[in-house]
């Protein structure tokens, strides 16, 4: 039951008139702009997918803003990075959940619905659908890459390289497997790559119901190189067979590239009546100077285990065959005019033949494919081919074209509105007392 | 002192700074005594060339080199002629680069390469009497003396990121820039200009019994120069060859450093052979047993004309060089649209646009005092759309020429701002017709399109340069780019009228209650309308191309971060005034730093380094985000400042409550 506060409205009326305030809309528009800004200059040093996930996939965040005056940084750093003001700030999260209820409390529910206000009506909800497809993308949508080298005319195909697949790994993110011998098969226990983010400055434990140890992750690295302990080095970080993680700078200037980086981190396995077993998992292997064993291996009561750091990959429903990749350059140069994939998607059951071009992703089974990239190049774009290879985005997103929709939506009660209020204005006697 | 005459004072002082600049002097005599004829320069400008992945006019070659190498439309500088007498020599960019063809020598002393700092002087050893406001020009004969210091000095520069280098480490890597752009012209021609000494008379009864020779007889004569070269095998170090193995050595250099460009349309069709030809490669193919034949007249006529003694002769055989090419280039259906590109760089429409808004301008500002005058406010209407259309003829020609929408470059978006922020203003004017949208839309077009050509001469490339593959897409080009343009323009709009209310107001013209400071802000909220309803369209339409292209709506990149913030800045100040959280002086002061975040959006995040608009950093682009951000602030400071402390201030002249109430309303 509700109490009447003074002047005659009710608790809940009073909470509903806030929550669509005209007031409190500004406020939140005023702070997702803060928030936006921030998040752009925070990606001078670092990735976009680390500031996409600190700023704008994050219920709180201490922004910084760099203080430069006329590009001259102020009390610059070694890196000749300005001073950053620190600034704590909601994220996105609740910011747009927030946006999300003014708009449905007082953009819709308490707006008055007339033909004066349809405009303002239609737009409100292109915008409740742009949101609705953010939401849906954060929450049920993934994304990776999928490799595949073009397949020869004479049919020889090189053992190691891969020309049918339906497997793409994702461009950001990690898992850590532990493997189970069973015979005939292996077992897999896989843990996301963001339950292991407190291992940056902690420790991790992880368990398992029927396995006989617990695994301890720590001094977990982003961007890690390993390297041998020759004598003549000094680290303090621990050395297992001779080996040790180093976390490796982007140079100053340069934006990271989350997707170019090799996690690392170290484990140590405790079971009972054994020793503490030590080793490092890298989510990559560099062949030439990474010594780590991968996947690391051990025994524990007799029992074969794995350890696996890796991407995470997935299987679309069908397969990929790239049949030729074509590139036309600009006449005279090595700047690509034009590059395309001539693909055969194949399911088992049908056979579609395909381009994937720029602009011209494949659309098949509630998957798109985009052309994002080739191979082999040399410095600067220098192409090293053939053979060939073509790399796809893939982009699995259940409100792919949602916002196209709420596009014209948008545009149709912008136009409507505005062109309503000129309409209004031009007929009114105010532009006549104006001009006059 | 009125402030308007104290402002017209300071224009036309640094005007006269600005005008009162003495032309560099030449070291040395002047090798051509006599000027290109004008009707030449003309007809050569059209010549096509290759560079950069397209076919243009050499006109357009030396302008954008030009630009690129002296940051200047002109050559300026003052010599002794052969009566001792001093003259100043003025060059356009196709003259300036036919001397660098026909006379390397005296082009190599033209005082071209700006130096602003005189820390890059220190650096490379040379003496200087102190930082000036003037700058040193120096010319790339005494720059090449230094040249491998240069080298030295900008090796470890090349590895540092751009934010990271000094002023004085950022300027050695530009002039090391311009340094290579003229010396790949320079050693082009060079090649051609050499005399080639045959030493020993195996090698002379090659070519007659001749004792020299140049690139062009070598290569006529080069079967039987083919046959001694195999003849000689590995021993034509032998002496018997006399100097073979210097002139292979020789021409080996001169393939392997032709990287000027491409002069010589192939015989073979557009579609199999897309690419032409430098003299180096031709030179190779012959070498290795092509034909060539085409190619080679080509050439002839070509060294015939840069080397010829005498004008008359050089020019004729220039103009034979022409026409072959201008033959080669329309059998392989090639340089459809030169002709029109020469036309619109001679027609120059949007310098004519320019001066026609500054036409437009002036008497709209007479209008202004002239309260009364329709005629001047018809006059005003009428040259201000006149220069749209010279400017929508000049977007029009661009489009025609590079078969894409209006923009595609950050050149493009100067005009287009500019000649879609008058109409915008002229509209204004025409809805509430109060004369500051008259005076407004002028100046937002003369002042858009002056900051395009500085743009484009500090830039220094072609700026209808082909496109990357993820931009060829027409259709999103046509509807994203130019809707989402709009929105700048609109923003600016709003921000100018913003800037006007400040001015009125602090410089006591109208009282914040008169009709003129209403109408300016009733003209702000149009505008800001309009702007908001092409901002949030063309943002989504850039996510949706975005989602065709990459896989992803949103990608957080600070282009699509920029247009997000004028968007949801537009919309919150709009919710303000709703709500009552701001009346006419926060509506208006909240346009001005709408205007800001314009700016921040249209150039700041090409300039962050970071993301996929990162394009390129550039010094006076930066200077010039700088330039807005302070001038957009003082207006903003100032206003606030006012407002604060004169919130009521005394009424000018007969004060206006019922219309101040209709306004309101």
């Amino acid at each position: 039951m509700t109490t009447m506060p003074s002047g005659g409205r009710t608790v809940l009326g009073a909470i509903l008139g806030f929550l669509g305030s005209m007031r409190l809309a500004v406020w939140i528009l005023l702070l997702l702009a803060l928030l936006t800004l921030l998040g752009t200059f925070a990606q001078s040093t670092n990735s976009i997918h680390d500031v996409q996930r600190e700023y704008f996939e994050s219920w709180y965040v201490i922004g910084e803003l760099p203080i430069s005056v006329w590009g001259t940084p102020l009390w610059p750093d070694a890196n000749n990075q300005p001073w950053a003001l620190r600034i704590p700030l909601p994220g996105a999260v609740p910011l747009l959940a927030l946006l999300a209820v003014n708009l449905i409390v007082g953009g819709v529910l308490r707006l008055r619905w007339s033909w004066r206000n349809v405009g303002i009506l239609v737009t409100h909800a292109g915008m409740l659908m742009l949101l609705a497809a953010g939401f849906v993308k954060m929450s049920f949508s993934h994304a990776g890459m999928l490799g595949v080298f073009e397949t020869p005319p004479d049919g020889n195909l090189h053992p190691n390289r891969q020309y049918v697949t339906s497997r793409y790994s994702s461009a950001h993110d990690d898992e850590l497997a532990v493997l189970i011998d069973r015979g005939d098969m292996i077992e897999e226990r896989v843990v996301p790559e963001h339950q292991l983010w407190g291992a940056r400055r902690g420790v991790v434990a992880l368990t398992g119901e029927d396995l006989p140890f617990r695994i301890q992750v720590h001094h977990w690295i982003d961007h890690s190189r390993a390297l041998p302990k020759g004598p003549m080095v000094k680290t303090l970080m621990p050395v297992v067979d001779g080996i040790y993680l180093e976390s490796v700078p982007w140079p100053p200037g340069v934006q990271p590239l989350s997707e170019a980086e090799l996690s690392g981190c170290y484990v140590t396995i405790h079971a009972e009546g054994q020793a503490a077993i030590e080793a490092i998992l890298r989510s990559r292997r560099d062949e030439h100077f990474d010594k780590t064993r991968y996947p690391f291996s051990f025994e524990v009561r007799g029992q074969r285990y794995g350890l696996e750091l890796r991407r995470v990959t997935r299987d679309l429903p069908f397969t990929v065959r790239l049949d030729k990749f074509q590139k036309r350059d600009h006449p005279g140069t090595i700047s690509p005019m034009d590059f395309r994939s001539f693909v055969t998607a194949d399911d088992g059951r049908s056979q579609q033949e395909a381009q994937i071009f720029m602009n011209y992703p494949l659309r098949r089974d509630g998957y798109v494919l985009f052309q994002s990239g080739w191979g082999p190049q040399g410095p600067g774009g220098q192409p090293l081919g053939p053979p060939w290879y073509s790399v796809f985005e893939v982009a699995a997103n259940p409100s792919d074209t949602w916002p196209k929709i709420a596009c014209w939506v948008i545009a149709g009660g912008l136009l409507i509105h505005f062109a309503m209020k000129l309409w209004r204005f031009l007929s009114s006697s105010t532009r006549t007392a104006l001009t006059n | 002192m009125n402030p308007i005459l104290r402002c017209a004072w300071l224009t036309g002082l640094l005007l006269l700074v600005a005008c009162s600049r003495t032309a560099p002097r030449l070291d040395g005599a002047l090798e051509r005594t006599e000027p290109w004829p004008a009707e030449f320069v003309t007809s050569f400008g059209t010549l096509p060339v290759q560079k950069d992945g397209r076919v243009m006019p050499f006109s357009t070659l030396a302008a954008s080199t030009l630009y690129a190498v002296h940051g200047r439309r002109d050559v300026q500088f003052v010599a002794t002629d052969e009566r001792g007498i001093d003259r100043e020599v003025k060059l356009s960019p196709t003259e300036w680069l036919l001397d660098v063809w026909c006379f390397p020598e005296q082009a190599a002393r033209y005082p071209l390469f700006r130096i602003e700092n005189v820390g890059v002087l220190s650096a490379l050893g040379y003496q200087h009497g102190g930082q000036t406001q003037g700058f040193e020009y120096l010319p790339y004969a005494k720059l090449m003396t230094t040249g491998e210091k240069l080298v030295e000095l900008v090796e470890p520069i090349r590895e540092k990121h751009v934010s990271t280098q000094s002023p004085v480490e950022s300027h050695l890597l530009k002039l090391y820039q311009q340094l290579i752009v003229y010396h790949r012209l320079h050693m082009q021609m060079l090649t051609l200009h050499a005399d080639l000494k045959l030493d020993g008379d195996r090698l002379r009864a090659v070519f007659g019994g001749d004792e020299t020779i140049t690139l062009a007889r070598l290569l006529r004569d080069v079967v039987p120069f083919r046959e001694l070269v195999r003849e000689a095998g590995e021993n034509f170090q032998d002496a018997k060859y006399g100097n073979l193995d210097r002139l292979l050595a020789w021409l080996t250099d001169a393939v392997s450093r032709d990287d000027g460009p491409a002069l010589l349309p192939p015989s073979a069709s557009r579609e199999s052979e897309p690419a032409w030809l430098r003299p180096g490669e031709v030179a190779d193919q012959r070498m290795r047993g092509a034909e060539s034949a085409p190619q080679l007249a080509s050439l002839e006529s070509l060294a015939s004309g840069v080397r010829g003694p005498v004008m008359a002769d050089r020019v004729r055989n220039l103009q034979a060089f022409r026409e072959g090419v201008v033959d080669a280039v329309a059998a392989r259906g090639e340089g459809e649209r030169l002709a029109l590109e020469s036309y619109y760089y001679r027609a120059n429409w949007h310098f004519h646009a320019m001066m026609t808004f500054v036409l437009g301008f002036l008497i709209a500002a007479v209008a202004c005092a002239l309260p009364r005058s329709k005629l001047l406010w018809w006059a005003s209407m009428a040259v201000s759309i006149g220069a749209v259309g010279m400017l929508t003829a000049d977007v029009w020609i661009r489009c025609l020429i590079t078969g894409h929408p209006p923009i595609t470059r950050l050149y493009d978006t100067f005009l287009f701002i500019g000649g879609t922020g008058a109409v915008t203003l002229v509209i204004a004017e025409w809805v509430l017709a109060r004369r500051i949208a008259l005076v407004l839309a002028p100046f937002c077009g003369a002042l858009l399109i002056m900051l395009a050509r500085l743009f484009e001469v500090a830039d220094g490339a072609d700026t209808m340069r082909p496109l990357q593959a993820v931009l060829l897409s027409n259709f999103w080009l046509a509807i994203h780019v130019p809707t989402m343009n709009l929105g700048y323009a609109a923003g600016a709009a709003a921000a100018l009228l913003g800037c006007a209310w400040v001015a009125v107001r602090a410089l006591r013209i109208a009282h914040p209650d008169d009709a003129l400071a209403k109408s300016i802000v009733r003209l702000t909220y149009g505008v800001t309308c309009f702007s908001l309803a092409t901002s949030v369209v063309g943002t989504i339409l850039g996510g949706v191309w975005a989602n065709d292209s990459w896989g992803r709506f949103w990608g957080w990149d600070p282009k699509e971060n920029g247009a997000l913030l004028i968007c949801l800045s537009q919309i919150a100040l709009l919710h303000a005034r709703m709500s009552g959280m701001v009346r006419d002086a926060g509506f208006v002061l909240w346009s001005v730093a709408t205007g800001m975040v314009v700016v921040f959006s249209w150039f700041h995040t090409n300039l962050l380094g970071v993301g996929l608009h990162a394009y390129g950093f550039s010094s006076e682009l930066l200077t010039g985000v700088w330039l807005s951000y302070t001038a957009l602030g003082l207006f903003l400071l100032g206003g606030a400042l006012d407002v604060m402390l004169r919130r009521n201030p005394a009424p000018i002249g007969k004060a206006t409550p019922d219309i101040a109430a209709a306004a309101e309303a």
